[in-house]
């Protein structure tokens, strides 16, 4: 969670300097908010298909539930950072301004570096508490 | 690892000895994961191999969380034990899991249903003494009325009337396989459960798949789709108990998913004292169709 809102302040802070900074602030706005509605189109349905996924783990059947994580889930994990790009290099393609793509290219970065660096950060941590009890 | 049989005590392992087990099968992948394990003076560094092996378990352990493996477990173990008590047993059941790890199996069933409440006791076992320290530091954490011991689980101290495990009969192979299976056959044993992996020519992929997915070490990642490349077959499974544990009728539960022809990813070798198998059949009530031939 921690991760996730380091990242999100720092996409909005990169957000609002660039805004800050540019000299077509209406049309950098307009130009952003085109960009995340074609965005919408990627991650709308891989979210949704996440969602409907585990909604299905309600009905108590446990081969319903594993059956869940290996046809869905696990699928969806290991697409998940080519849903990201995809959604992004959607998003800014059509885009009229370079703040636009810098903007949307330096956000994918970071979504891309946060799971590399949870899993060192949670890989030490796990060490850590194995040299405590082994 | 390697124990002594007699004692169960641990004895030292050369990494020379391991690379060359692993070269002879031509397994370079297992030689580099081998290569990587930290030693001293030639010989495996005891402590440095009991963390992987709590790492790898941690891991292992949330696969099966994932896949629902305790609930899988208790389906199958409350019909048994409602079979046993239709028959007239009434003192406590013992449920012994061979091989038990950290205990996720145990501690599940103990957290998570009321078995411990109704007359049942349950055990783990394992030879390695790391991984129970582990199974019972978190059994303790939680309170749970179950107990890890460190020693054989088919010792004459230790009578389990279900003997259950989880991804161990695969390791035991050939005259192996039979000796583990025989040593069921005892007066008070009433049924086994060895839940593993189903092999299928896209088992290794699926395994490969979801432990790349999951797991960090890669002792773990290449044991897993090893362990789903090495798997029994249903064939070998029961022959293997027929012949070595006559006493018991024995078969496959599980093996499809419903009514399909697909295969699920674990099946189970079910072995059952032949009196009981009626009442098994009644027990399991809807899922009793998932129950192959028991002979």
């Amino acid at each position: 969670m921690l991760g996730a809102q380091v990242i999100s302040t720092t996409a909005l802070v990169a957000l609002l300097v660039v805004n800050r900074l540019s000299p077509n602030q209406a049309e950098l706005v307009g130009d952003l908010e085109d960009a995340a509605e074609r965005m919408l189109w990627v991650f709308v349905p891989y979210a949704l298909a996440v969602v409907g996924s585990l909604a299905l783990r309600i009905i108590p059947s446990t081969d319903l539930r594993s059956a869940t994580s290996v046809f869905a889930l696990g699928p969806f994990t290991a697409i998940r950072p080519l849903v990201m790009v995809a959604g992004v290099l959607y998003g800014i393609w059509r885009s009229q301004l370079l703040e636009t793509r810098v903007l949307g290219l330096f956000i994918l970065g970071l979504m891309l570096s946060l799971e590399f660096f949870l899993n060192r950060v949670v890989g030490a941590r796990q060490e850590r508490e194995i040299a405590e009890v082994v | 690892m390697q124990h002594d049989p007699y004692t169960l005590a641990r004895l030292p392992v050369r990494k020379r000895d391991v690379l060359e087990v692993f070269m002879k099968f031509g397994n370079r992948k297992a030689m580099r994961v081998v290569e990587a394990l930290p030693e001293r003076d030639g010989v495996l560094d005891e402590k440095e191999i009991d963390r992987l092996l709590v790492r790898t378990h941690w891991e292992m352990q949330r696969l099966g969380e994932e896949f629902y493996h305790g609930p899988r477990v208790y389906e199958l173990l409350r019909g048994v034990i409602d079979a046993i008590r239709r028959s007239g047993f009434k003192d406590e059941l013992k449920v012994v899991d061979v091989g038990c790890g950290i205990g996720y199996d145990i501690r599940w069933l103990a957290a998570r249903t009321e078995l411990t409440k109704q007359g049942v006791e349950l055990t783990g076992f394992d030879l390695n003494s790391a991984l129970i320290h582990e199974a019972n530091r978190l059994s303790a954490a939680e309170r749970l009325p179950c107990q890890f011991l460190h020693g054989d689980a088919f010792s004459l101290d230790h009578a389990g009337h279900i003997f259950v495990s989880t991804g161990v009969i695969h390791h035991f192979r050939g005259a192996g396989l039979r000796e583990f299976l025989r040593r069921h056959e005892r007066p008070e044993t009433q049924a086994f459960l060895h839940f593993d992996f189903q092999p299928w020519f896209l088992a290794p992929f699926g395994s490969w798949f979801f432990h790349f997915l999951r797991m960090r070490t890669q002792v773990a990642r290449h044991d897993g789709v090893l362990s789903a490349a090495r798997a029994h077959s249903a064939g070998t499974l029961t022959e293997a108990a027929r012949n070595a544990a006559p006493g018991f009728a024995s078969g496959i539960y599980g093996a499809k998913i419903w009514n399909t022809p697909a295969p699920r990813v674990f099946h189970t070798l079910i072995g059952i004292r032949r009196p009981l198998i009626d009442g098994l059949g009644k027990a399991l009530g809807r899922q009793a169709p998932r129950l192959g031939e028991l002979r």
